[in-house]
């Protein structure tokens, strides 16, 4: 390519314009980047709680810094001259910086480097290759033929238990996410208030995860967390099925073409006829592909939920985890039959999908 | 039938759309309008059912004068005049009866239409008016599986199910090839003529507004700058409307989205040098 | 089939299946489990209803048999007010038996779900005071200035959020990292079928699998469990992260699927290899939305830390879940529940507010944005687009 342009160049002779230089990103703002990688350096120092260090012998003196702070600065500013040198635009520049420090506190938050190098021991060692190989070597007979511990329920009800779960808060959720979606969009809200209301409740309805609510639902209608009906799991799948719903849905709503309620508000329709006969019709494929993906999440869902103390196949499974070296082998039954039972549902729902859409 | 005193329209934005407006029209009447594009065409439709709220002036439909504030009155008119659009505006995965019921949304209680049961009266004037343009053997077919003629003879045949006094129609045409959008404007003329209903239509086609208008108002920057009959809009008044001379090329640019005056004079006359192949 | 065969098969139907359903709450599979039976019951009554509804329908069905014949009878004479010519001949009202069948079936089956859940209903009753008193509390602790106790409580919440952060982080981005490869070979405009086909199949395989079963079944063996300084933390942003590759890498694929042609044509008519073609023709064109996509992916993530959380995978989900979090204690400490919640629920908002902003700013950049505030002040644009934006009443 720059041979071409060479040559093109060359031939071009002496009626020649002076050529653009490529844009270059202010030095200042790089400047400030530096500085922000600076104080970035500093935070990282004072927080560490490693501490090793590097030397910088000088032969004057010797300088020394907390190693981790002082790698990730250097990879700091090696981006930025990276950036520099490639001239991106200041925002992507600070954007890269911003996920480097990221990823830094994020990673000396959780002590990555300590337990990366951790783990070729642990796989040597003699309780992480117990458990390898029990979840591994699944006893089906158990998954088959037994019981929940200390009672007659076997463990093939538990899972028809999940099931039903599933079902019931996915056909409550969706159907309230698909009202509260109708309300939440300024399409086919009442108001701008009431639309705005609604998304702000919304909102905090999606940010509790699914475990804080079975635990609000489960102190919420008097049981104790464990050994509980299986009310308050749907109750906390339905929670969490509006949320999504409501937010999915409403975003289809919002995109809606504006043409056929134009069309019905001229004909006199009042809002909820609008909604109706231009906004249902309209979103029902999406509404339909929504509460067949809530239902697979469900399906996930509630077998995880029941760790926290609901009835279903997540209650025995953490009753097995708890078991410790003796329950790997179930685990690991359970945990396979997770895996089939959702591959299952997935195909059941695509099917859904293409015979309805 | 419908008066417009002194009506002005300014949009939130501060843009003029209607300036000092005073048009009456009568009963039975089949008015087109014409303008450049962004001349305040649709603004005056839109006023009329008050899907643009006018800000000064008073708009007399029949008795009532239009309410912008007032949503139930303007429900109520909204139910007597009907609204044909550009892009037919059909929902498109019902079927066409319900796209016709629609139109009976404001005599249907709510309850009923949120459930879709619509009664037999409704459901028999609704066939009524699919067979008075002609498609009612596709009334149970999806509106999206229709062509465009069928598809604005559907929103044609919503409107009649409001047994409408007045129709307006925003560019009914422009979408449709040249053969439908006669024989769709040719039903239009038709029905109105039938039932008696007034007509306000905006037309970017002068032919077409001279084939079957009664009375042709031209508007230029919000304003009316000519309003009689069909036989006195002559070639030079035409030209008076639009500012500039009616050859083949200007009537081209009149889709133009921006005003030839805006541009460099080399950059008009280009295109007006290649426009001639287009000419029909 | 006429209307009378489809009115006796709904009556039919559900009796039969009443039938098998009251036949199967004596089966030994109805003995041994609770679930079952109950939701037998559940079938039994309901498909009892349905049948029921039917031959009540079915009945005045009947009783109207003459009327209709009457009716026939007239618009075959052509008595009816107006007299159809060819076109307007009206079509028959196409049967919708499938569809109702549908609901009915979905109807059904949600009752005895429902019936099989065991839920005991009459808990919901008690429910409206106990919300009120435990609001009332966490609500108090929250909006209280904090004491020794509530200092320490909202120092936890944070800290346990952060971490909730920092391990959703992490999970992003090693998802991240392998997603953008395996996105391009699942993607079918770059990759030859013998590449798009195992990978299609690996990252479904990927997405089958819960991240509760990564997290327990690998990464808490390999990781250790618990808190941060445990290993917890890693596993579950390990586990988030393999299960990340599999959504986020169909989501890419699909983005690189969409691109226009026209500038890989381009690129691979100059002579280009097929790395420089995907540099300079794919990358520039899906950036914005795959970083869109990985930012989506974060604020999904932080939910999902929550559960692997309760399952000991460090995080917020540990500082709640019993048995040593907020939930395992009795009697529950409301006030700190609710400096909880409070600090969850402000967290992912600011995350997900933060998030939106910048996916917006990636998607549309900042011209688009100028442009239109340009235009507003401008006031009129003219031409149609001007007038079209303002057509809307506001």
């Amino acid at each position: 390519m720059t041979a071409v342009a060479e040559r093109t160049s060359a031939e071009a002779g002496p009626a020649r314009v002076t050529r653009p230089e490529p844009p270059t990103p202010p030095l200042v703002n790089y400047l400030g980047l530096v500085v922000v990688a600076v104080a970035a350096f500093a935070f990282f120092w004072w927080t560490r709680d490693d501490t090793s260090v590097l030397y910088l012998p000088l032969g004057v003196t010797t300088l020394w810094a907390p190693q981790w702070p002082l790698i990730g600065f250097l990879v700091m500013l090696a981006v930025l001259a990276l950036c520099w040198f490639t001239r991106t635009g200041v925002m992507a520049a600070f954007g890269a910086l911003t996920v480097v420090i990221f990823s830094y506190w994020a990673g000396s938050n959780i002590h990555f480097i300590d337990r990366i190098v951790e783990v070729p021991g642990r796989l040597t060692a003699g309780n992480t290759r117990e458990q390898l190989i029990g979840y591994f070597n699944p006893d089906w007979s158990y998954l088959l033929f037994s019981n929940v511990a200390g009672t007659s329920r076997p463990i093939w009800g538990e899972w028809l238990i999940t099931l039903c779960m599933a079902v019931v808060a996915t056909i409550i959720g969706c159907f309230i996410g698909l009202l509260l979606a109708m309300l939440a969009s300024p399409v086919s809200s009442f108001s701008k208030t009431s639309s705005q209301t609604v998304k702000a409740i919304n909102s905090v309805v999606r940010s509790i995860p699914d475990v804080g609510w079975a635990l609000l639902f489960a102190a919420f209608i008097g049981g104790t967390a464990y050994g509980l009906g299986a009310l308050a799991a749907v109750l906390a799948l339905m929670m969490f099925n509006i949320g999504i719903v409501a937010k999915l849905l409403g975003e289809s709503i919002d995109a809606v073409d504006p043409g056929p309620l134009e069309a019905a508000d001229a004909a006199g329709a009042n809002l909820l006829q609008r909604d109706r006969v231009a906004v249902l019709p309209a979103v029902m494929p999406s509404f339909v592909s929504y509460s067949l993906y809530v239902f697979e999440l469900n399906i996930r869902a509630s077998a995880a939920l029941g760790v926290v103390g609901v009835a279903g196949i997540g209650g025995e499974l953490s009753r097995q985890i708890r078991r410790m070296s003796q329950g790997y082998e179930n685990v690991g039954a359970i945990l396979w039959a997770l895996v089939i039972v959702v591959l299952l549902v997935d195909l059941l729902s695509m099917w859904v999908r293409r015979k309805l859409l | 039938m419908i008066t417009f005193e002194n009506v002005d329209v300014i949009y939130p934005n501060g843009f003029k759309g209607l300036d000092d407006v005073n048009v009456e029209i009568a009963r039975g009447e089949f008015v087109a309008i014409i303008g450049l594009s962004g001349a305040g065409k649709s603004t005056l439709i839109r006023a009329v059912n008050g899907l643009v709220p006018y800000t000064g002036g008073t708009l007399t439909v029949g008795e009532t004068v239009v309410d912008p504030k007032n949503k139930s009155k303007l429900r109520r008119l909204r139910s007597k005049v009907g609204m044909i659009f550009q892009q037919f505006n059909n929902v498109g995965r019902i079927s066409v009866l319900n796209n016709v019921l629609i139109g009976r949304s404001a005599v249907t209680p709510t309850w009923r239409s949120l459930i879709g049961w619509y009664g037999a009266e409704d459901k028999e004037v609704a066939f009524q008016s699919l067979e008075r343009v002609g498609i009612v053997d596709k009334a149970y077919n999806r509106a999206s599986a229709l062509s465009g003629g069928q598809q604005q003879r559907v929103a044609i045949a919503r409107v009649l199910a409001q047994d409408p006094e007045v129709i307006l129609a925003d560019e009914p045409v422009a979408s449709l090839d040249p053969p439908t959008a006669r024989k769709v404007l040719g039903d239009l003329r038709r029905i109105q003529q039938d039932l008696g209903i007034t007509c306000i239509v905006n037309m970017h086609h002068l032919d077409l507004a001279r084939d079957y208008a009664d009375r042709i108002i031209g508007m230029r920057a919000g304003r009316v700058v000519f309003d009689g009959p069909t036989e006195e809009a002559t070639d030079t008044v035409i030209e008076d409307v639009y500012q500039r001379s009616l050859t083949a090329e200007d009537i081209a640019t009149a889709d133009f989205p921006v005003s030839l005056e805006d541009l460099p004079a080399e950059a008009v006359a280009g295109v007006v040098a290649g426009e001639p192949d287009r000419k029909p | 089939m006429s209307h009378g065969y489809k009115i006796a098969a709904g009556v039919v139907a559900p009796v039969l299946l009443a039938a098998l359903g009251f036949l199967l709450t004596y089966a030994p599979a109805a003995e041994t489990s609770e679930v079952f039976r109950r939701m037998m019951w559940g079938l039994v009554i309901s498909a009892a209803v349905v049948a029921v509804a039917a031959a009540i329908y079915g009945l005045a069905y009947l009783g109207t048999s003459r009327q209709r014949a009457e009716a026939q009878a007239a618009s075959d004479a052509g008595q009816s007010g107006y007299t159809p010519d060819r076109l307007d001949m009206r079509p028959v009202k196409p049967s919708k038996f499938w569809y109702n069948m549908a609901l009915i079936s979905i109807a059904v089956l949600f009752v005895s779900s429902a019936a099989g859940t065991g839920m005991t209903l009459s808990a919901l009753l008690e429910m409206p005071a106990r919300v009120w008193d435990y609001s009332v509390q966490m609500v108090g602790g929250v909006a209280q200035i904090p004491d020794e106790e509530a200092r320490g409580d909202w120092a936890n919440a944070f800290d346990a959020m952060l971490e909730s952060v920092a391990i959703a982080w992490i999970g992003t981005i090693v998802g991240a990292l392998f997603s953008l490869p395996c996105g391009i070979l699942a993607a079918r405009n770059m990759t030859p079928l013998a590449i798009y086909i195992p990978m299609r199949f690996i990252l479904s395989v990927i997405r089958a699998v819960p991240e509760i079963v990564f997290a327990v079944a690998i990464f808490i063996p390999l990781l250790g469990v618990g808190p941060a300084q445990m290993g917890g933390a890693m596993a579950g942003a390990f586990a988030l992260g393999i299960s990340s590759i599999g959504t986020l890498s169909k989501l890419i694929s699909e983005a690189i699927e969409g691109v226009d042609p026209g500038p890989l044509e381009a690129s691979r008519a100059s002579g280009a290899t097929h790395a420089q073609m995907i540099r300079w023709a794919v990358l520039p064109q899906v950036m914005p939305d795959i970083i869109a996509i990985w930012l989506y992916r974060f604020e999904v993530n932080i939910r999902a830390s929550a559960i692997l959380g309760a399952l000991g995978a460090g995080g917020i989900g540990r500082l709640i879940s019993p048995p040593n979090g907020l939930f395992g204690q009795r009697p529950y400490d409301w006030e700190a529940i609710g400096i909880t919640l409070f600090v969850i629920i402000a967290i992912t908002i600011l995350v997900d507010q933060i998030s939106g902003f910048v996916r917006h700013r990636v998607i549309h950049g900042k011209i688009v944005r100028q442009k239109r505030r340009r235009k507003r002040k401008n006031g009129d644009a003219s031409g149609p687009e001007g007038t079209k934006s303002a057509a809307i009443p506001v």
